[in-house]
């Protein structure tokens, strides 16, 4: 039988390392989403999953005060990805990170487009819609992957900001209003 | 409802947080005002393509590979070095004690043997050929002791004690000596 969250949590707490291969186990997908999203390539992404874990291990003792596991991991992977992201100011495109990795793992890559109407007008909108998302602030830019590309509740993005949800709303509204202004925009020229 | 009401709540709208008598206000808003029409269009177009927006799977070698390398600079390295740094730490500080007290217990056996095998003689304190004169003596009359013999005054004894003691490790096995011997001390001294 699978073990919960909590206890999971709780194990790892007190030194179970199976545990804590269990939590990457469950986690690294969606940190690896997040990370991808906000940086834009795989190997950004890889970076932001190792060391989130890293970091999460590390910190084992503060896991007893934290209420849920998944805001705490979401709001390290976050702080992370801004670090990156102020460190790095040119980012690569996926297939500049594809080209660098192993063959093996490119194959897997090519394997793991999931979607077959990915056609290219679709790209063209995607793309479009990752520059604009590349202009907005910060706080903006992660709500709007958070809530709308990642699928997180307004409560949970509050947790794992330690902000107000209503914060989190008005980010929200505004990066939203941006991003439509900004593609209405490049449509009309 | 006008239209700033109406795009005050879209966000909410979109998301579905909106109470029913209100949503069915926001419906009946839509069908009349074009520009908020267009304006609904264009947020649920953008939330649509925002949540299609997927992420390429790595792959199942990929999160093997990225799983093995966390565990390795996390659990790995927490069961190898550090615990090794402290066994050799504990080890290293279990041997030095040891040592210190090797030296110490030989040193002090050392002493006492020295001390013990003076045999009721000081090579330091009462040389057979030394002539040893009272410290009273150096402005009274000088009166000369018995040759040979060492007697300084009861507080003389007590602090050439006290000195001893507080000493090398050494010193017990001197005092020890000493008192055995009955150098420094008058018999008579004690008894009064």
């Amino acid at each position: 039988m699978l073990k919960s969250i909590p206890e999971l949590v709780n194990d790892f707490i007190e030194g179970d390392d199976s545990a804590f291969a269990e939590l990457i186990r469950r986690y690294r997908d969606k940190i690896y989403a997040l990370g991808y999203q906000i940086l834009g390539s795989h190997l950004d992404a890889d970076d932001v999953v190792q060391e989130t874990f890293v970091r999460i291990y590390r910190r084992r003792r503060e896991m007893a005060s934290v209420k849920y596991f998944s805001t705490f991991l979401i709001r390290i992977a976050t702080n992370y990805s801004i670090d990156l992201l102020r460190k790095r100011k040119s980012r690569s495109a996926l297939s500049d990170d594809a080209s660098s990795l192993p063959g093996h793992i490119q194959l897997d890559l090519a394997r793991g487009v999931p979607n077959p109407s990915d056609t290219f007008e679709q790209k063209r909108v995607m793309e479009e819609i990752r520059k604009a998302l590349d202009l907005l602030p910060p706080k903006q830019r992660l709500t709007a992957i958070l809530h709308d590309i990642e699928g997180y509740s307004k409560s949970e993005i509050a947790e794992a900001f330690d902000c107000p949800e209503a914060t989190v709303r008005s980010n929200l509204h505004i990066a939203r209003t941006k991003l439509r202004k900004l593609l209405k925009r490049r449509k009309d020229t | 409802m006008t239209c700033s009401h109406f795009m005050a709540l879209l966000d909410g709208f979109i998301d579905g947080e909106i109470e029913t008598a209100i949503s069915d206000e926001m419906q009946h808003h839509l069908r009349e005002c074009n520009d908020c029409s267009n304006e609904y269009a264009s947020a649920l177009r953008l939330k649509k393509t925002l949540a299609d927006m997927t992420v390429p799977d790595p792959g199942n070698e990929y999160w093997q590979e990225t799983t093995d390398i966390i565990m390795a600079r996390t659990v790995g390295a927490d069961s190898s070095q550090p615990h090794n740094a402290e066994t050799v730490s504990d080890k290293r500080a279990f041997v030095r004690s040891m040592l210190s007290l090797a030296a110490s217990l030989l040193i002090l056996f050392t002493a006492m043997l020295l001390g013990a095998g003076q045999d009721g003689q000081s090579i330091l304190l009462n040389p057979p050929s030394a002539e040893v004169v009272h410290p009273s003596s150096i402005n009274q009359d000088s009166v000369p002791m018995q040759q040979g013999v060492f007697a300084p005054t009861d507080d003389q004894t007590r602090l050439l004690r006290g000195t001893l003691l507080l000493a090398s490790p050494g010193a017990p096995g001197l005092a020890t000596a000493m008192a055995r011997m009955g150098v420094g001390v008058n018999p008579t001294s004690d008894k009064k």
